[in-house]
């Protein structure tokens, strides 16, 4: 006996301009998390690294 | 990135392509995913909603959650078992807040909630099913159970693979299962 699940399976073909728009909002999410982690974590220990660099008591412990 | 590495991965696994894209973020890679699950999502999206402009916008979507999502994904679950689960619980959440938002009425539920689960229903019942009934008892049942229906006989998912979909014991998903046949049956029946 056949399955009739297998018969309701549809079989449309998605338009391939839905692709690029996808791809483009991927490049959005990678460019939204870039900036999110240069302004998160890269610029705030930037600053503290030079906030360290300018403390003459931790200059002396190095 | 280059094209040649992405020629070079084209006949990698689904697991090796989801590891790479992890580690480099590379959307070129993420398009070889794409366009091995783009019509599978869609069509599976197309049976959930009806509408294929709809669906359209459901598989956008479910992509854009798929890449932020893939970081979650354990190499231990087989990846295209990761994937429908995360598209039936997508079509799922958004049939359901549909149907609360415009009030429609599923099949008479409030009957079948407190229905007692028949006795053990067989595959070879829901074998004998005709396909164009069925299609119409699968747009009237709660969109939970025919998600678990499609799993277990569309895309041949074991029962361990829908404990893993769920993250629930098999004894539940038998139990799950045998709701949703027993339910499917008499939605058939009063067709």
């Amino acid at each position: 006996m056949e399955n009739p699940f297998k018969k309701i399976i549809q079989n449309e073909k998605l338009p391939e301009t839905l692709k690029q728009k996808v791809m483009d909002d991927i490049h959005l999410i990678n460019l939204s998390l870039n900036m999110a982690d240069l302004f998160a974590i890269k610029i705030p220990s930037a600053f503290g690294d030079m906030l360290d660099l300018n403390d003459p008591n931790k200059k002396k412990n190095k | 990135m280059s094209n040649s590495i992405t020629k070079e991965l084209v006949n990698s696994s689904d697991e090796e392509l989801v590891e790479y894209i992890v580690a480099t973020k590379d959307p070129q890679v993420f398009a070889i995913l794409y366009d091995r699950y783009a019509d599978k999502i869609y069509n599976k999206c197309i049976s959930f909603v009806g509408s294929t402009d709809e669906a359209k916008d459901l598989t956008h979507d479910i992509f854009l959650k798929l890449y932020v999502a893939l970081r979650s994904f354990k190499s231990q679950a087989k990846f295209s078992t990761w994937v429908y689960s995360l598209v039936y619980n997508y079509c799922v959440n958004y049939v359901q807040r549909e149907r609360t938002s415009n009030k429609e009425q599923l099949f008479d539920t409030e009957d079948l909630e407190n229905f007692d689960v028949e006795d053990d229903i067989d595959d070879q019942t829901i074998f004998n099913m005709k396909f164009d009934k069925l299609q119409l008892a699968l747009e009237k049942i709660d969109p939970d159970d025919k998600m678990i229906l499609l799993m277990k006989y569309q895309d041949d998912f074991s029962v361990k693979d829908i404990c893993a979909a769920f993250d629930i014991k098999e004894s539940a998903v038998k139990m799950r299962l045998q709701r949703a046949k027993s339910k499917l049956t008499i939605i058939y029946n009063q067709l």
